[in-house]
């Protein structure tokens, strides 16, 4: 109380004692700390929600999948994230969607160096799921990356940028 | 009688020379026309390179992310792409190739080809998902070289859509287990690291690692392979590269890095001509260009590189005098550790 009470009469900072200013700057690092995280994970939520927005349109269809948003992968060095485990689940629903600039030449190309065969789903984003993607790619790296989302039952259990 | 006898002893040798076929191959020096560029513009590697049919020089620099234009005189006329992810920007570029014909341009990125009409318009990405390492365009096909982990090919030919006309060629067959510490994908870059040549009827693939040239029609049938056998010491590098990449294993170094295996630098298609540019360490000395009819695969000429020039890719267009070519390579400068590109000419 002596402090705020110095900052309401106008005390400079010399005026609080030792304890006072451990405890005030305690207090502004831990506001500070709650503040990012707050708003990393608020980011975090957002692309979820936006997620959750598409597939609820769709619960039958979304219900038990793996969907992955593709900007750019390759084998040599940005491979297709637990692709080797989920291709065998045959009970999960397989969506790939590229970027909408994706050619079908392209697609071809991927589906033959990826060695991937139906039965899976794969097409380019829509103007929704590119909305979630960029939302979901807002990093400050402003590096682009691939996404990977699992749902289960109809829930969002793991969103996986690589 | 005695003199017959003489001179007949004096003449044996070029007798037997030339009973047996033996052929000299002729050796020219070159020297550096003009280096360039002068003024604050500084590659931060090695460029790639290619010249279109009016002359002009497309340098990419891989840490500018950028194309930059010259023409002969080494005077900059312009540049494209810059960094990044949208149509015509480009991320991390390291291969270019210029359609002759057409003047379209392609260059390799990190996300595939990317394709640029003759005024340097953005035309499309084609992307190929292997991190190809390298690439040459002509006559409506783009060939790159593509290793592909549990592929056998090595070489795809697409057209300018990006759609899969063909696969040709072989991987060199490397049994990775011998190489535990270096991921297969690495390895297959590693053991098959070349060029790959385009002309109106065949493809050509040039080994860095082995300096053998192995020449395909479009349908992907081999025609003929010859591996170089000048210098004498190639031989024994050949024999060193082959047992360390098939036999003894490739190992990291102490640092942690990967040492290249490599005989040759780089390669080009001119007239009826290949141009092999050979490391200098290879030829005790200097580095070499080696000239090999693309007809036979015969070695026809060695040009000889002046000193104090670290080359690594070349490319050849037509002079004034067309019985003399010209010579663009991309160097680092010895002395100054400037990266550059020059012209040269026979001496």
């Amino acid at each position: 109380m002596n402090g705020l009470r110095g900052i309401k009469n106008g005390h400079s900072w010399k005026h609080f004692s030792k304890l006072e200013k451990i405890l005030i700057l305690f207090t502004v690092a831990i506001l500070i700390i709650s503040a990012y995280f707050f708003f990393k994970n608020e980011k975090a939520l957002l692309c979820q929600r936006n997620i959750y927005k598409i597939i609820k349109r769709d619960k039958d269809y979304y219900k038990t999948s793996v969907i992955y948003l593709i900007y750019n992968v390759n084998v040599y060095c940005r491979p297709l994230l637990d692709w080797q485990i989920y291709k065998s689940y045959y009970d999960l629903r397989k969506i790939i969607l590229f970027l909408p600039d994706y050619s079908d030449e392209d697609i071809q190309n991927f589906m033959r160096v990826f060695n991937i065969e139906e039965p899976i789903d794969i097409g380019r984003m829509d103007n929704e799921w590119y909305s979630v993607y960029v939302r979901c790619d807002n990093n400050k790296w402003r590096a682009n990356l691939n996404f990977l989302i699992l749902i289960i039952n109809g829930r969002i259990v793991q969103i996986k940028g690589f | 009688m005695k003199k017959i006898l003489i001179l007949a002893f004096c003449f044996l040798p070029l007798i037997i020379l030339w009973a047996t076929g033996a052929e000299k191959i002729p050796v020219a020096e070159l020297k550096l026309v003009c280096s360039f560029p002068e003024d604050d513009l500084y590659f931060g590697s090695f460029p790639a390179i290619d010249i279109d049919k009016e002359g002009f020089i497309y340098a990419v620099d891989n840490r500018e992310h950028t194309v930059f234009i010259f023409n002969k005189e080494g005077k900059l006329l312009g540049k494209f792409g810059g960094w990044g992810q949208g149509p015509g920007e480009l991320q991390w570029p390291a291969k270019i190739s210029v359609d002759k014909k057409s003047g379209e341009i392609f260059v390799k990125d990190n996300t595939g080809i990317n394709m640029f009409g003759p005024g340097r318009d953005f035309i499309r990405r084609i992307r190929t998902f292997t991190g190809i390492l390298n690439l040459d365009a002509g006559n409506g096909r783009i060939a790159v070289i593509e290793p592909i982990p549990g592929e056998n090919d090595l070489i795809g030919l697409y057209d300018y859509r990006g759609f899969r006309i063909k696969s040709l060629g072989r991987k060199y067959d490397l049994d990775y287990s011998k190489s535990q510490e270096i991921p297969p994908v690495l390895l297959d870059r590693m053991a098959n690291d070349g060029a790959v040549l385009l002309d109106g009827n065949h493809v050509y693939y040039v080994s860095y690692v082995f300096a053998e040239i192995r020449k395909y029609d479009l349908s992907g049938e081999p025609i003929s392979v010859k591996k170089l056998s000048i210098p004498e010491d190639i031989e024994k590098y050949r024999k060193q590269y082959r047992q360390i990449l098939f036999e003894t294993g490739v190992k990291k170094n102490k640092d942690g890095t990967i040492t290249n295996f490599r005989i040759l630098n780089d390669a080009c298609l001119y007239g009826e001509h290949i141009y092999l540019l050979m490391l200098g360490y290879i030829t005790n000395g200097r580095y070499q260009i080696i000239v090999v009819d693309k007809q036979s695969l015969e070695v026809k000429k060695r040009m000889i590189l002046p000193s104090g020039l670290w080359p690594e890719n070349i490319r050849v267009f037509p002079s004034n005098n067309r019985n003399t070519p010209l010579f663009l390579i991309s160097f680092q400068d010895q002395a100054s550790g400037s990266f550059l590109l020059g012209i040269l000419k026979e001496d």
